[in-house]
């Protein structure tokens, strides 16, 4: 089983691990982009197509801060996929990492 | 043009539609504009740069800002003028970083004698002048291409090109001299 | 006034040499034709060599956007994968909006859509029926607040023949759906704008 013993490892599985829950179509960067660093988004759909690292974690004093970005589908209600996609966020951090889950942040950018 | 309604006429919408729903926020619309304009601004691009290697850069870097600036844009039914005019200047912030750096020397588009017995044997008007726009000297072709593809006034080509208004209208005079010299030979 | 910028000598027989231009030069021409010959000025509209170098300048003008064309259309189409790049990053960012919660009971989550998931849900509803077109919709409210009455409001357009009587309250009733399928809103009202009654496909061509 792979382990996830860096914040960047686990953001990496957790960025894939999110594309294959049923329901979720698009993972998208949380943090989001400001006139000012168009330059970034340039080298961004330069250098990394496939968006590997999306998911952000963050370490507190209670654990692991996360937040995902996502795109749902529209075949079924939003809100069903979103609890689907924080539910696995949490198994997965259970089952990967030394540190719990603290805070789980789950936005949806975007439905079908 | 809008055609028919109905979800599948997007693709067909004319560009007031699009603009007014991506400004909205629908990526698709979009994207349809995208699609639209891209090869026109790549060619604009490459044009003012002369050169092909940053057009790629420019012209993502222009549609980046566009999508940003799309909510801010008064007359959604000028945004071929508007993109082009994105592209010039994120064209002309890449020249000034050049002439910064002088030493890079990255003209890749090839380059024509443009005389006029060429400009007779091209295929077509379009590419006699097309050889034609490749021989002017810099700063002409960019004072051409700033007017007549551009669509910006004198003051507003001498702004962006740092340049006098009256050198700007020597120049561009000096360029239709040549391109109509061309435009009669291939007749 | 004589022309500085032009060679002298350059010979040739085009309209726009020198010799043939009637004392004008060509930087004056030009600029008549692009301030569109306003004010008009008799002495350039009564001079035939003016005119002959005008029609010449003109024809250059109509051509000119046709040479941009034929070139961007023969430059080797990007991929598609060039587009998604950009697409994908810059997707959802600008126009998110508010984000408005989804209801969980673990204090320590926090599930929502955005306010421009919200307005693309809004958009598709109008998407999916002839005739109609969603123009641009807003949420008034505080939607940031669950529970709080929400507001609904759309711009939309008709294309000619279609039937108003029939779309809007289908869209209302559409968008009411959606919304009630995919968000939490209390939607306490659903406000139906049009703006162009008779949108015709060549107006804007």
């Amino acid at each position: 089983m792979t382990s996830y013993s860096t914040p960047d490892d686990l953001t990496y599985g957790l960025t894939q691990m999110l594309r294959k829950v049923p329901g979720v179509t698009a993972v998208y960067a949380t943090k989001p982009v400001l006139a000012k660093v168009v330059s970034a988004v340039v080298e961004a759909v330069k250098n990394e197509p496939a968006g590997a690292h999306l998911v952000s974690v963050s370490e507190s004093d209670d654990g692991l801060d996360i937040a995902a970005y996502i795109g749902v589908t529209d075949e079924e209600p939003a809100p069903t996929v979103c609890l689907r996609a924080h539910d696995a966020i949490r198994a997965f951090v259970a089952e990967n990492s030394d540190l719990s889950a603290a805070t789980v942040d789950v936005r949806i950018g975007r439905v079908g | 043009m809008v055609s028919l309604p109905g979800h599948r006429s997007l693709g067909d919408a004319d560009d007031r539609t699009l603009a007014g729903r991506a400004s909205d926020g629908d990526i698709r619309a979009f994207e349809i504009l995208m699609r639209r304009y891209e090869p026109l601004l790549s060619a604009y691009a490459a044009r003012l740069l002369g050169s092909y290697s940053e057009t790629d850069d420019v012209v993502q870097e222009a549609f980046i800002v566009a999508w940003q600036q799309l909510p801010t844009m008064e007359d959604f039914g000028a945004v071929r003028r508007w993109l082009l005019q994105i592209v010039t200047r994120k064209s002309i912030d890449r020249l000034r970083a050049r002439k910064d750096h002088a030493d890079i020397d990255d003209h890749d588009l090839p380059s024509h004698t443009g005389d006029p017995e060429e400009a007779a044997s091209a295929s077509s008007l379009d590419d006699a002048l097309s050889r034609a726009l490749s021989a002017l000297p810099e700063d002409q072709r960019r004072c051409w291409l700033l007017r007549e593809v551009g669509g910006y006034g004198y003051d507003e080509i001498a702004e962006q090109l740092e340049l006098p208004p009256s050198t700007v209208r020597g120049l561009l005079a000096r360029s239709r001299k040549t391109l109509i010299r061309e435009m009669e030979a291939w007749r | 006034m004589t022309d500085p910028t032009l060679p002298p000598g350059a010979g040739g027989d085009s309209a726009l040499d020198a010799a043939h231009l009637d004392g004008f030069t060509l930087e004056e021409l030009g600029e008549y034709l692009d301030s569109g010959r306003q004010p008009r000025d008799e002495r350039i509209e009564s001079s035939a060599s003016a005119q002959h170098a005008l029609a010449a300048l003109s024809r250059l003008r109509a051509v000119a956007p046709k040479v941009m064309e034929a070139e961007a259309a023969a430059a080797p189409l990007r991929a598609p994968s060039w587009f998604k790049a950009i697409l994908d990053q810059i997707g959802v960012q600008a126009h998110a909006g508010r984000d408005i919660p989804l209801a969980h009971d673990d204090a320590r989550t926090r599930l929502a859509i955005t306010e421009g998931a919200v307005r693309g849900l809004v958009r598709a509803a109008g998407d999916e029926l002839d005739g109609i077109l969603v123009e641009k919709s807003r949420l008034e409210g505080d939607v940031e607040t669950p529970g709080s009455p929400v507001t609904v409001r759309v711009d939309v357009s008709l294309y000619t023949g279609a039937d108003a009587d029939n779309l809007l309250p289908a869209l209302r009733r559409d968008i009411g759906r959606t919304l009630a399928t995919h968000t939490e809103l209390n939607v306490e009202e659903i406000s139906i704008r049009v703006r162009d009654r008779d949108k015709d496909p060549e107006d804007d061509a």
